[in-house]
C-alpha cells in the first residue's frame, strides 16, 4: 500500500461543484486538495467533495476540507463530504470535527 | 577584475576570487548552498558576467530579498530588499519575462550595494518551478554590452539550473532552521515533582519536523501543566505557529486554572493571529498530591490512562474541535482519576495513523485507528516512565516507519 497520488477534478451537478478525489491526502498532497477546493469554489459557494475514493488522509488532509468549509460558509454556501470511508469518519469523529463538516452518503449526482 | 571570458568560478587568485555573501545557513544546508554555489560560478562563467545575483521571494510575496552574489571585486549584498515590481528585478519578478538592458538606468538598479561595482549592462530571469516563483537571476556586466537572442536562449537555460538549486537550498535551509526550533522548544528536561515520573520523546518525520510538540511546566501553587499539541502542515511555516502557541498556552495556564478555558482563550489568539492555521491539543493540569487531572481536548487523541489495576484504556473527556475551526465552540473539560499508581500517555496522531506497506502486522495494526490504539495501550505497563515511553516509541515506530512526526509523553503518578 505504497502512498497513492492524488488527483482530482470538479464536474458542476445543476448549481453544486463537485469535487472528486482520488488517492492520498497527506503531508504531500494537502496543498494540491486546497487548491483542487479553491477551483471547485470559484464556480460554486456550495461543494461537494467526494471522498469515497480516498484511502488515507492525515490532519493537514482534514485542515483543508476545513478551510474549504470555512471559504464556502464566507462565500454565503456550504461544503458537505460525500462517501466518507470508515477511516475519515472515525477521524472526524475522534477530532469532534463531526460537529463542524457535514457527511453524506449519497453519491446522487444532483447533490441533494 | 576578472576580465570578460576568464572563469570567474574558478581558482583566481585573492583580487579576483569571486566572493559570496551567502545567508547564514544552518549545518544542514551547506550541501545545497555549495551545490548553488557551484551553479552561479557556472552562470558567471557563461554569461561572461562580473557579477551574478540570486534573489528569492519573501514569506509576505511582495519583496525579493538577495540570497547571494558571486562578484569581482566582492560587494557584500546582505540581504537587500527589492519591492516587486520595482527595479529591474521586481520587474522580472512582476512579470515573470526576462530584461535585459544595453544601458542600465537608476531605475533598473536600486540595489545600492551593486553601485560600486559600476555595472553597465546586465539581464535578468525569473526562477520558476512550476507555476511557484522562487525570485529573480541577475547577471551584470561592467563593459557595455549588447545581449544577443543566443546570450538570452543560454540564460534562459541556465535559470532553469539555477532555480533547481535555488529549491533545493531553501527547502534544505528551511528544514535545519524548523530543525533546530523545534530542537530549541522541545522540553531538554522535565520537571522533577514529587509522586511524579515523566519521559518524552519526539521524533521527525520522513519529511523533517512538522508541528508537534509537548510541554511539561510548573504553575503557582505546585500545580502541574501537560500538553500534546499538533499544528497542521508541515515544515518551518508548522514550526513557527506551533512555537507561538507553545507560548500562548503557557501565558494563558498561568491566568486560567480550567484547562477548557485554557483552550478556548488559545483558540481566540489563533483566530485572530494566525488565520487559517489548524492546531490540536490536549492540555492536562494536575495539583499537588496529583490525585485527579484535570484535561481538556481540543480536536487531539485523548491520552492513555492506566490505574491502579493496571487496565489501559483512552480517558473519557469530551472532545471538542481543533483550534482555529470555530471561535465559538463550546469546550469542557473533565477530571481523571490519578492515584497511584496510575499513569498518562499523551502522544501525536503521527504515532497511531500511517499507511502501513512493510508487513502484515504492521497491517493489522495500521489498518485503523483502533487497532493501532489497541497496540498502544497494550505497549502501557506499570514500569518506569523512562521505559514505557522507550517501548512505545520503539515498537510503534518499528512496526512501520511513520512518515509524520511523532511526540510521545509518560506521565506516572507513583504509588503513596
Amino acid at each position: 500500500m505504497e502512498p497513492v497520488a492524488l488527483a482530482t477534478r470538479v464536474e458542476m451537478s445543476g448549481d453544486v461543484a463537485v469535487l472528486h478525489a482520488e488517492g492520498d491526502v497527506d503531508l504531500a498532497s494537502a496543498d494540491a486538495l486546497k487548491t483542487a477546493l479553491a477551483g471547485a469554489l470559484e464556480q460554486s459557494s456550495t461543494v461537494v467533495v467526494d471522498l469515497g475514493a480516498v484511502g488515507f488522509i492525515d490532519s493537514t488532509g482534514l485542515s483543508a476540507l476545513v478551510w474549504g468549509h470555512g471559504q464556502a460558509q464566507e462565500a454565503g454556501g456550504s461544503l458537505r463530504l460525500r462517501r466518507p470511508t470508515p477511516m475519515l469518519r472515525r477521524l472526524l469523529e475522534i477530532t469532534a470535527l463531526d460537529t463542524v463538516l457535514v457527511t453524506e452518503d449519497s453519491d446522487d449526482p444532483s447533490g441533494n | 577584475m576578472t576580465p570578460p571570458g576568464t572563469d570567474a568560478g574558478g581558482d583566481a587568485g585573492v583580487d579576483g576570487a569571486p566572493t559570496l555573501a551567502a545567508v547564514p545557513s544552518a549545518a544542514g544546508a551547506h550541501t545545497a548552498e555549495a551545490d548553488l554555489t557551484e551553479v552561479l560560478a557556472h552562470v558567471a562563467e557563461k554569461l561572461e558576467a562580473d557579477v551574478v545575483t540570486v534573489l528569492g521571494v519573501d514569506p509576505a510575496a511582495d519583496h525579493l530579498v538577495t540570497l547571494f552574489t558571486v562578484s569581482t571585486p566582492p560587494v557584500t549584498s546582505g540581504h537587500h530588499r527589492v519591492p516587486i515590481g520595482q527595479g529591474l528585478a521586481g520587474r522580472v519578478a512582476a512579470q515573470r519575462v526576462t530584461i535585459a538592458r544595453e544601458d542600465l538606468t537608476d531605475d533598473d538598479l536600486i540595489n545600492p550595494a551593486l553601485l560600486p561595482l559600476g555595472i553597465t549592462s546586465a539581464v535578468a530571469m525569473p526562477l520558476v518551478r512550476g507555476r511557484r516563483l522562487l525570485g529573480v537571476l541577475k547577471a551584470g556586466t561592467r563593459r557595455r554590452r549588447r545581449f544577443s537572442p543566443e546570450d538570452l536562449d543560454r540564460a534562459e537555460v541556465l535559470a532553469g539550473d539555477v532555480s533547481e538549486a535555488v529549491d533545493a537550498y531553501v527547502a534544505a535551509s528551511e528544514r535545519s532552521a524548523a530543525a533546530a526550533l523545534q530542537r530549541s522548544l522541545v522540553p531538554h528536561t522535565l520537571p522533577a515533582l514529587a509522586g511524579l515520573q515523566m519521559a518524552g520523546r519526539y521524533v521527525p518525520g520522513r519529511g523533517g519536523v512538522s508541528g508537534d510538540w509537548y510541554d511539561v511546566f510548573e504553575l503557582p501553587g505546585g500545580r502541574v501543566g501537560m500538553v500534546m499539541g499538533d499544528v497542521a502542515g508541515h515544515g518551518l511555516a508548522a514550526s513557527v505557529v506551533m512555537g507561538r502557541l507553545r507560548s500562548a498556552l503557557r501565558a494563558y495556564a498561568l491566568e486560567y486554572d480550567d484547562p477548557a478555558v485554557v483552550l478556548s482563550r488559545l483558540d481566540a489568539k489563533i483566530h485572530h493571529f494566525e488565520p487559517g492555521a489548524m492546531a490540536t491539543a490536549v492540555y492536562a493540569v494536575a495539583e499537588p498530591p496529583f490525585d485527579t487531572v484535570r484535561i481538556a481536548s481540543a480536536g487531539h487523541l485523548l491520552p492513555i490512562g492506566m490505574g491502579a489495576d493496571d487496565r489501559t484504556a483512552q480517558v473519557d473527556v469530551p472532545v471538542s474541535p481543533p483550534l482555529g475551526v470555530d471561535p465559538t465552540c463550546r469546550r469542557t473539560s473533565a477530571e481523571v482519576d490519578f492515584a497511584g499508581p496510575a499513569a498518562l500517555v499523551l502522544f501525536t496522531d503521527g504515532l497511531v495513523e500511517r499507511r502501513a506497506t512493510s508487513t502484515s502486522r504492521a497491517a493489522e495494526v495500521f489498518g485503523s485507528i483502533d487497532a493501532a490504539l489497541g497496540e498502544l495501550c497494550s505497549l502501557v505497563g506499570p514500569e518506569d516512565a523512562e521505559v514505557v515511553c522507550g517501548r512505545i516509541v520503539d515498537t510503534m515506530l518499528t512496526l512501520e516507519p511513520p512518515g509524520d512526526d511523532v511526540a510521545v509523553l509518560v506521565v506516572r503518578r507513583l504509588a503513596d
